[in-house]
């Protein structure tokens, strides 16, 4: 029979060097011992998996994406625009228009999947602001709920925003 | 670059590049219907530290099992008509042209 390769965790690993004979046994003569299995007659140890080539990571560099803070604001102002509960699709195209300038080269490039990488971001921005309890855990799929907190949060940030506005502009 | 030979089979004489198969699944899995539950999910396992291959390529294809097994007679049956109404205009115009 061929070897395997295994995962063990460490309560595992350590209860099988504590069976082991010191530079006598490999990991599998322990857990053979530990099983009530006979000696292993042929090679007791699988070779290590075969290392695969480096998968190359697209990660962004600091600074090289607009802050996750940025997309707050336009996706609670579209979901309030659009009701209080808008569509997906519809955040999406909100805050495609209100970024559009302020998106850099890397937002708009692919991710290895093909998807465009702010719009990946969107997602994320969504589950934050759901964690914040500003978007509710909504039961229909692709529909994006604003709820009371997110209301109130919605009017600080454009305060917020109106101050900067006044200050770049006084 | 794929070659000749990365193709699942769909029948005989009917095969799908891989590429193209995993384009589709992406594209699936990016939809609305899917993506934002898709990131619920992958954050939750990343934040349990058990955000793998393995247990994510079982849920894969459960998510869009999930939304395929909703469908209704009724749901293919007005894709149909949009289909039909697309292609008859498309043939008309082609007539025309």
């Amino acid at each position: 029979m061929s070897p395997q390769w295994i995962e063990i965790d460490d309560e595992v690993m350590a209860k099988v060097q504590a069976k082991a004979k010191p530079f006598v046994d490999s990991p599998n003569d322990a857990l053979r011992r530990l099983l009530g299995l006979g000696s292993a007659s042929e090679a007791s140890c699988a070779p290590l998996p075969t290392a695969e080539p480096p998968v190359r990571s697209t990660r962004a560099q600091t600074g090289e994406l607009l802050p996750m803070a940025e997309y707050l604001l336009p996706v609670l102002r579209a979901v309030s625009q659009a009701g209080g509960s808008a569509w997906r699709a519809e955040v999406r195209d909100a805050v495609e228009a209100a970024l559009a300038g302020r998106f850099t080269p890397v937002d708009r490039a692919p991710l290895q999947n093909g998807q465009i990488r702010w719009e990946n971001r969107l997602g994320f921005a969504r589950l934050r602001l759901i964690e914040r309890g500003h978007l509710r855990l909504g039961s229909r799929r692709g529909l994006w709920e604003l709820t009371d907190a997110g209301v109130e949060e919605l009017g600080r940030l454009e305060a917020e925003a109106q101050k900067r506005e006044s200050e770049a502009s006084g | 670059m794929n070659g000749p030979e990365d193709l699942r089979w769909i029948a005989r004489d009917d095969a799908i590049p891989i590429r193209t198969l995993r384009d589709f699944l992406l594209q699936a899995l990016r939809h609305d219907a899917i993506a934002d539950v898709l990131i619920e999910r992958m954050v939750s396992r990343a934040e349990a530290g058990r955000l793998d291959a393995h247990s994510l390529s079982v849920l894969l294809p459960e998510l869009i099992g999930d939304v395929l097994d909703t469908t209704a007679n009724e749901d293919w049956l007005a894709i149909a008509d949009a289909l039909i109404e697309d292609t008859r205009e498309a043939l008309l115009e082609e007539a025309e042209t």
